[in-house]
Parts: C-alpha cells; structure tokens; sequence
C-alpha cells in the first residue's frame, strides 16, 4: 500500500516577490492602469514529479543543489504546498529536517526536550513517557536543569538528536541532517534510520552522503532541476548521477590552454592527453574500493629531456595527497629517456586500499630533478562503495587487506 | 465552512503544541527580564498613576466621584491585554521565520501563544486591582461574574486582531510599525481616558460599534461601579468579534497555505 502519493506536482516560485508595503501598494495603483505581471519571474522548483513510497520503502532523493529536493520534502510536510498536482501522505508525518526546532537558549535540557518534542508533533502524554529514553540517549542525565545557552555544541546536537530519535513517525522524512555533527553521530543517526526502517515504516531521506543513501534507501531518485532524471536501483542511479556530475559524457581530459597547469619552461613537453583505465583497460568513470587502476600519460616532447622523471599522485578534495609513485625511484627496469615526439608514460595502481570518495590524479614532469610541467586535479576518480551494502570497512579512511588469527588456549 | 471545521480540528490535535509555546513564551519573556512577573502589573499601574495625575491635578475629567487610580487602573490593565496581545503576537511569526519555514504545524499556533501568554500577564494584573478595589472601599455587586463574559468576548476579538496583523506582518514587514502607531491611535478612540459619558448621545451608537469601547466600558461598570453592563453594548460587542474572528481565521488559513513561500 502506498503511504506516499505525489502525483503530478509542479511547484513554481515567483522570483522577488511582493516586499514593502510600498511595493504592493504601488503595484496595486499600476494594476490599474495596466495588467500587471510582466514583470514577474517564475521558476520551477518542481516540474511535473511523480513518484510513490510503500510501506517499509526508504526512498532517496539525490540530486545538485537546487534540484529540488527540499522543496519535495517541504510539500510532503505541508510546509508549503504544490502549485498544480496532489500529495497524499496517509499517517503521521514527522520531519527531520533541522535538528533542535524551537530550542531557546534560555530555557533547560528538560524544557526544551518538551519543546522540540512537540513542535515534532508528540502528545504531552507521549513525551512524558518517552523523556527517560530519551534523556538516556543523550548522556545528559546531569545537565538536564542547565539553560541550553552554556551547552557545547556538541551537547545540544546530541540532545536535539535525541529528542528527534525518539518520534515515532508513520512517516519519516529526513534532510542532510547526517552532514552535522562528527563521524559516530552519524553513524548514530544512519543507525536510528535503520531500526526505524526496519520497523516497516516509509522514510524519504535526502542526502548528499552517497554512501549513506547506498545504505539504507530500497529505491533512489535523481532530481535535476526541478524534473526526474532517474529512477530505480540504488547502485544504479547513484552512479549515473556520479557521472553526471563529475564528467558530464567525456572520460578522457584533454588538456587545452587555459586550464590549470604549470609549465616551468617554455613548453619542452605538452601533456596532451590523460586516461585513467579500470582493470580491463576501459576508461571509467567510477571503481569499486580495491579495484586497480592505470593513469596513461600521453605527452608530446618538443626535445629530447635529460634524466627525465614523471610522478604520479592521487589527492583528495583537499588536496591532501595520499598515494603516489616516482617512476626514477620505481622498479621499472625499461627505458628511461624521453626522446622528441610523442609518448605514453603509464603507471598502474594495483588493488588501490581507498574509502569511497572523490579522488584526483595528478601528474607532474621533471627534468634533472626540476619541475618542467604539472597538471593538477585530473578527474575526479570517483571510488564508489561495495555492492554489498552497509559495508563496515566503508567507514574507514584506508581499506587493506587483512589476516587475522585468534589463538587461545583452553583452561 | 468545511475549510474553517477543518482548521479547527487540526489546531485541536496541536493543543499540546500550543500549550507548550504558551509556558515557553511566558518562561522567556520572565527569564530574560529583571522584574519578571512585575511587568505584567508595573505597566499598567504606572500608566494608571500618571492619568491619574495629569487627569485630577492638571485636567479636570469627571469620574463620576470614583477615585482617578481606580477610574483609569480598571481600564488600563485590560487595555494593557490587549496591546500586549497585539504586540507579541503580531511579530511572533515574523520573529519564528526558521520553524515557518522548516516544519509543519498549524501556524495560528504562534499568534495564540502570545495572546494566550499576554492573558497570564492580565491575570496577575488582575490581583493589583483587587488590592487598589480594597483599599478605595470599592463595592462590587453581581455583576462580577460577568467578567469572565468580557474576558471571553475580548480573547476573541484579540484573537482576530492579532491573526491578521501576523499574517500581514509576513507579507509586509512594514507592518511591524504601523502596529504601535495603530495601538496608539486606537487607544483616543477608546474611553480609556474619559468616561463615555462625554461621548454626544448622538455619535454614541456609531461609537460603541468599536468592541474595545463596549469592552473597557463594561470592565468599568463591573469592576468600578457595580453595576451591570450595558446588554446590548454587549451583544454587539460579542457577534461583532465573533464575525470577525470568523473572517479572520479563514483568511489566516488561506494565507497560511503561502508563508513559507514568502518568508
């Protein structure tokens, strides 16, 4: 049975809408000279998206900024309303939306328990019966009486968490709340989903958490700009998404003037291509945590170059470098010159140990140990999760192969 | 007539909400003041006092032989209701923009919370009057339970007032200061400072169309004179707040539908 039902729905903003008095009331005078609403600009937040949830279904909404899904959470919470179309949303709705709604510095732990709570739409009965789970949830047992206003921010997280935690939705919508708060809340948060899901209960989560929404949705749609772009499988529509975003339809950088590089003499090497290769020897755009992957440099030398090196490293959005290889240093054994004309240099990352992310190449030139040529922020390489999902080692910052043993002696 | 069924019983089901917004907006406005509860009764008195002063000594009004204090203080700490009513509530979704805009919940929870915390201050004003009523020997009759009729009248037509003016305020934030002005204004055309007497016999019905002025004159036959009020000053008062609260919160609920659009 369908609990959510969005048939249809378009929502249109009107862009810089009605503000002073003064505004309206001189609209109003030129409304009667002249038909007004020339000047008026619309956009669609929403364009005719229809979708369902049934029972025990997590649905995630994917999608760049201002594709949508806020809005498509704030019709389904009757935040605002749709401008053609219907919504029908059968039980109780609750919003995760933004944590500690209503909290006011002044007033207590206790007090503001209530507060949140019911603003989040329980009964004075049903808080009263749930404040012990949830004041034990918190760990706040003893700052209870203490105005909110002298919490850490990490107190009043968890005691905002907490108080959403603990409403008992037929209904769960969920916002980037996951994006506050440090790793082991999250995976709190990703774990609350969870039981809550299990429980049978429809959920619609939005998120940018590629990986939580891996975890825990049974379907996924990609928004872009107001309209349905994808439906279906997790995995599927996750990496389509991927790629959309990352690479548009090219996988091969070629690299033109203008772009980020540097040259540190007057072009004795012009890099002219960069392919990075999966296990099979076909450019991609996404690998699964362990796989190997193959950087192709294709230069074009201008001279021969002396005592030529090439290094090879990959970095994260920080620009944090975190694996990366020296062909002098290397245990190549072949040529070691660079000869006038064109030319592939490759280097092979066997089984590369990284968590799912967004990663980049970079390649730098040298010759006699200066730096010729640098090309940063090739990619980006997205590391996708396991196809198995939840899977606990996608947490960690490296993935290695391991061997265990477990030797005890019996008494 | 559906819609305004509808609206009713979904407010129903948020009571608790409402209750809970009540107790935090009293809990606030006592936890960051000084004087707390002394407000609730400082306000009206010291307003009382200066009339009374300025009314006696200076400028001779006739109170019909009551004492000035008594006179302007059984006015002014229901007019003092009101306008604390209209103040709090008139801003009080403007000044909650993050929660409009993020969650669901019926939003004419917000207004009636501030007319609702502004009874509890009136409340504790109503003590100082029984004081001031003991100690000028003022002798109240009957016509005392009656009081909670005016009260109920007044809750009502504060109610419509401040659902517009939020609403509004939303649209229009010039709204914010038209509202004290407006108070100002309203508060001459209401026998506040003179008796109604003064009023020609002529314009007097036109005059007592406005439901502030039956109310604060009914407050003063009761709590002053002892006498009973005026039926049908009472009558009209009552159907025409009951008309426009009517108005008022299906209008509300339209425009409700647009808030956080707009906001």
């Amino acid at each position: 049975m369908a609990v959510i039902e969005f048939n249809h729905v378009t929502k249109t903003y009107q862009l810089g809408v009605r503000g002073s008095l003064r505004e309206t009331l001189m609209n109003a005078l030129s409304g009667l000279v002249r038909r007004e609403s020339d000047h008026k600009k619309l956009l669609n937040a929403l364009e005719d998206v229809s979708f369902e949830v049934r029972e025990g279904e997590v649905l995630g909404l994917i999608g760049a900024n201002g594709a949508g899904k806020t809005t498509t959470l704030k019709i389904l919470s009757r935040v605002t309303y749709p401008t053609t179309g219907s919504v029908s949303v059968d039980g109780r709705i609750s919003a995760l939306i933004e944590l500690g709604a209503g909290f006011h510095p002044d007033l207590s732990g206790a007090e503001n328990i209530y507060l949140n709570a019911s603003i989040l739409g329980l009964k004075r009965a049903e808080i009263d019966a749930k404040l012990g789970e949830i004041v034990a949830f918190s760990g706040l047992e003893r700052f209870l009486d203490t105005p909110v206003k002298r919490y850490s921010s990490g107190m009043y997280a968890r005691l905002a968490f907490s108080v959403a935690a603990h409403v008992d939705p037929d209904v769960l919508l969920v916002d980037e709340v996951l994006s506050v708060g440090d790793a082991i809340f999250q995976e709190k948060c990703l774990n609350r989903m969870k039981e809550i899901r299990d429980k049978g209960k429809a959920m619609v989560f939005v998120s940018h958490n590629m990986i939580a929404v891996q975890n825990i949705c049974s379907r996924v749609i990609w928004l872009d700009r107001g309209k349905v772009r994808a439906v279906g499988e997790p995995e599927e529509v996750i990496s389509k998404y991927l790629h959309n975003q990352y690479f548009g339809q090219q996988n091969i950088w070629d690299l033109e003037e203008g772009e980020e590089l540097f040259r540190y003499d007057e072009g004795s090497v012009v890099v002219e291509a960069i392919r990075i290769l999966d296990e099979a020897g076909e450019s991609f755009q996404t690998i699964h945590g362990g796989g190997s992957v193959k950087v192709e440099v294709h230069y074009n030398a201008k001279r021969q170059l002396n005592s030529p090196n090439v290094q090879i490293y990959l970095t994260d959005k920080q620009h944090n470098r975190l694996m990366g290889s020296d062909l002098a240093r290397s245990n190549y054994k072949g040529q070691r010159t660079i000869s006038k004309g064109e030319g592939v240099v490759s280097c092979t990352f066997d089984a590369v140990p990284i968590r799912p992310n967004v990663y980049y190449f970079n390649v730098d030139i040298l010759e006699e140990n200066r730096l010729i040529y640098r090309q940063k922020d090739i990619g980006p390489v997205i590391v996708r999760p396991d196809q198995s999902a939840s899977r606990w080692e996608d947490y960690n910052l490296f993935d290695v192969n391991c061997h265990w043993e477990l030797n005890g002696r019996t008494e | 007539m559906t819609m305004l069924a509808e609206s009713f019983l979904e407010l129903n089901r948020y009571r608790d909400l409402l209750r809970t917004w009540t107790i935090r907006e009293i809990k606030i406005r006592y936890k960051q003041s000084l004087l707390g509860g002394l407000w609730a009764i400082l306000q009206p008195l010291s307003v009382a006092i200066i009339f009374s002063i300025i009314f006696s000594f200076f400028v001779k009004v006739p109170t019909d032989g009551i004492p000035h204090l008594m006179f302007y203080y059984a006015a002014l700490f229901p007019w003092t209701f009101f306008t604390t009513a209209v103040t709090t509530g008139s801003n009080s979704l403007v000044n909650n923009l993050n929660l409009v805009t993020k969650i669901y919940f019926p939003r004419e929870i917000l207004p009636l919370s501030g007319v609702l915390a502004a009874l509890f201050d009136f409340t504790i004003a109503f003590f100082v009057y029984i004081g001031l009523a003991f100690l000028y020997k003022v002798s109240v009759g009957p016509s005392i339970m009656l009081l909670f009729l005016l009260i109920m009248i007044q809750l009502l037509f504060t109610i419509s007032v401040v659902l517009v003016l939020a609403a509004l305020n939303v649209f229009h934030r010039d709204i914010r200061f038209v509202v004290p002005l407006g108070l100002q204004i309203y508060m001459y055309s209401t026998p506040l400072i003179y008796p109604v007497s003064t009023i020609p016999e002529k314009i007097r019905p036109f005059y007592m169309l406005n439901p502030m002025a039956s109310l604060i004159h009914s407050y003063r036959a009761i709590l002053v004179y002892g006498q009973w009020p005026e039926p049908t000053y009472l009558l009209s008062a009552f159907l025409i707040s009951v008309a426009f609260l009517l108005t008022a919160y299906t209008w509300f609920n339209k425009a409700a539908r647009s808030f956080a659009d707009l906001i």
